[in-house]
């Protein structure tokens, strides 16, 4: 039995337990942050009394206070919603219940965490965006600065956004600032905004940058994150249309600015919050169609008149406990999906759905419903639905499912795999990858396949580790493992060009951490 | 039971810093989540309708509140007139909520997680109770004392000599990955 004198200290034990991440070595912040876990199902139903508890109370003091303003009561109750918050999504980084009410410097430790956490979502999210995120209308001609906008790590709290050029694929600008976390790009002409978040001020903001420079044209400061607002730092990437972007934050607000200089047009509160039960649920980027702005956060959809804010139809919310996914709008139709909120224990029912709503009047089409989760955003294509249900628990699995305008199901794939990437549909193909691992995290296999979309039978396939990001004059850009971008002939899938960028970050364990950049094309 | 702003400010940061650990106690006690709740419940009501008292130093506050919880719990007792066996919580399996984000990480840790909870089954009691208080409510060194009866060095002692017991399961890569 190997000794370790000088890891636990004895006089120093409870700030070890409560920080183990930087207080303790790798093996003895894991196996606390393990032991958090094991009692995980325990801790929350211990919250979860706590909680009913000081409902009760609450429900006590309305009644002898007569009084229908916000108790100091309540508003505690919210604070340790939104502890709990950081703690289930990120179990690793949970700290005891008593923490909060020992008052641990308690909204700035919760605002650091979610800051850090945030970082986190950020960095380990390789999610996918294979929405437009601009909507090109106006009659004045734009004059596109052609290149690859991308994201990438310059060290473990600091991003970089960058400008590749479009032939030579070499690094033309880069623009970084220490301690921050950037959204996904949207560029339109010759500029490129993004959302950006400081891990040390807790300051979020929308930048916009020259696209041909990398020099900041504008930025607009949404300010410091505040618990006490509901505000959980962190804004959706920027949407573009017709002279404004848009953007939503966690705390269910949404701001237009004006593109050219960045001041608040008019802002929106959609009365959702991306806090729920207990977890954030991040919203979708804002798609924008025929002047209207489309925003789901939680399970509430909402539509606005991009012009001034005001609402297109009014906001339809399902279910309290589903959270809808991104948004697609087509040829007047909105589609999307919603998943059920995580019970954080096996055996959970996975209910979700797709939905088909009408876009102009808010009016639902259609529902689908599904047993599995439907974390990502349905992709169109031809007129039909594509989507991915996952079972997470046990033995994993996934099934990539396609819908006819109806809503009913067409055909469907099952995989026996750790998950399917997002999905790109383009020109009668649909894009995937399917991976799989053994049990030591060693991966078996990373398949690309391009597939019919009508039968959903293989045109082509792959073995890389490789996932679609989107197609472009036929040609299939995926974001590949290390940090590469690698284009495919779509049709044919022979291979074009790859490039590495970023930085070879190598965590304690020695791992390199290979994510793909974040990126968008403009050609 | 009327009071006033700062009066219900100072019973919710009462609640915010005591709850916890009264609730700990309460559950261990009882032996029934539903009545742990509603004796917590009682607490805290008497703890509202004196507010006027709070002005007091913490020692006495703290001093208050653990009289207040222990007539209530003997209250308890001479209602139901049963003194149940506490049962410890199952060490159980979790999901890992991380899971879709970074699979292959979380796949390398799941052998040391799961020898874990085994070794965890087969600690003695009072060190699986310290473990469950700290890990399972979240409370300090000191106030496991409380609620264990013991003292306080004495649950540090036990707590550190759980984690160095358990610790030796997360030796990566050497020999010795069993106790």
């Amino acid at each position: 039995m190997a000794e370790h004198e000088n890891d636990f200290l004895r006089e120093l034990i409870d700030q070890q337990m409560e920080l183990p991440a930087s207080s303790l070595e790798s093996a003895e912040s894991d196996m606390v942050e393990d032991l958090q876990r094991t009692y995980q199902s325990y801790t929350r139903a211990n919250e979860e009394s706590l909680l009913r508890v000081q409902g009760r109370l609450n429900a006590q003091l309305r009644h002898s206070q007569q009084n229908t303003r916000s108790t100091p009561i309540e508003i505690m109750h919210k604070n340790y919603e939104r502890k709990y918050a950081m703690e289930d999504r990120f179990p690793p980084r949970k700290t005891g219940w008593s923490q909060i009410g020992r008052g641990l410097s308690s909204i700035a430790a919760v605002l650091v965490v979610t800051l850090l956490v945030g970082g986190m979502v950020f960095l380990l999210n390789n999610k996918k965006h294979t929405q437009p995120n601009t909507t090109i209308t106006g009659n004045a001609p734009v004059i596109w600065s052609s290149g690859i906008y991308m994201v990438t790590l310059k060290d473990w709290s600091t991003n970089v956004i960058s400008k590749a050029d479009a032939q030579t694929h070499k690094v033309l600008w880069q623009y970084s600032e220490p301690n921050t976390n950037y959204s996904s790009p949207t560029v339109y002409g010759n500029t490129v905004y993004f959302s950006i978040t400081n891990n040390t001020t807790n300051g979020k903001a929308v930048y916009a940058l020259d696209a041909n420079s990398g020099t900041i044209r504008w930025k607009a400061n949404f300010g410091v994150s505040s618990i006490g607002n509901n505000d959980f730092g962190y804004l959706t990437q920027p949407t573009y249309s017709d002279g404004m972007v848009f953007v939503i934050a966690r705390n269910g607000k949404v701001t237009a600015l004006n593109a050219s200089d960045g001041k608040v047009s008019w802002t929106y509160d959609s009365k959702a919050s991306a806090l729920v039960d207990g977890t954030i649920y991040d919203a979708g980027q804002l798609v924008v169609s025929n002047g209207i702005v489309y925003g789901a956060l939680h399970n509430t959809l909402f539509a606005l008149y991009a012009n001034n804010g005001t609402e297109a139809w009014n906001p339809v919310k399902i279910e309290q406990n589903q959270i809808f996914d991104g948004i697609q709008v087509m040829n007047n139709e909105l589609y999307t999906a919603s998943y059920i909120t995580s019970a954080h224990t096996g055996g959970m029912a996975l209910d979700s759905y797709v939905y088909a709503f009408d876009a102009k009047h808010g009016t639902r089409n259609w529902r689908f419903h599904s047993t599995e989760w439907i974390t990502t955003t349905p992709v169109i294509g031809g007129g039909n639905i594509y989507f991915v249900g996952r079972q997470p628990l046990g033995q994993t699995s996934s099934t990539l499912n396609m819908l006819n305008a109806k809503g009913e199901l067409v055909w469907h794939k099952d995989y026996n795999n750790d998950g399917l990437s997002n999905l790109v549909v383009d020109n009668g193909q649909l894009y995937v990858s399917d991976s799989t691992y053994d049990n030591n995290g060693k991966l078996l296999s990373y398949i690309l396949y391009a597939l019919h979309t009508d039968k959903g039978t293989v045109v082509w396939n792959k073995q890389v580790e490789a996932a679609p990001v989107m197609v472009q004059n036929g040609v299939l850009y995926t974001g590949a493992n290390p940090r590469q971008i690698v284009t495919y002939d779509a049709q044919s899938g022979t291979k074009l060009w790859n490039e590495q960028y970023g930085v070879d970050l190598v965590d304690k364990l020695g791992n390199h951490f290979g994510n793909p950049p974040n990126f968008t094309i403009v050609p | 039971m009327q009071q006033s702003v700062q009066d219900l400010e100072q019973s919710s940061a009462l609640y915010q810093r005591y709850a916890p650990v009264v609730f700990a106690y309460l559950l261990r006690q009882l032996g029934s989540r539903e009545d742990a709740e509603d004796v917590l419940l009682e607490v805290f009501l008497v703890v509202l309708q004196k507010g006027s008292a709070l002005e007091q130093d913490e020692q006495r506050v703290r001093s208050w509140i653990w009289t207040i919880v222990r007539n209530k719990v003997a209250d308890h007792f001479r209602s139901f007139s049963r003194h149940p066996n506490i049962p410890l919580a199952d060490v159980e399996e979790t999901i890992y909520e991380r899971d879709e984000q970074e699979p292959e990480q979380i796949v390398l840790r799941r052998e040391e997680y799961a020898q874990l909870r085994t070794t965890l089954k087969e600690l003695p009691k009072l060190q699986r109770e310290v473990l469950q208080l700290r890990f399972g409510h979240g409370l300090s060194c000191a106030e496991i004392a409380q609620i264990v009866s013991k003292r306080e060095s004495a649950v540090r002692m036990l707590l550190h000599r759980s984690l160095k017991l358990l610790r030796n399961l997360y030796d990566r890569g050497s020999a010795g990955r069993s106790l």
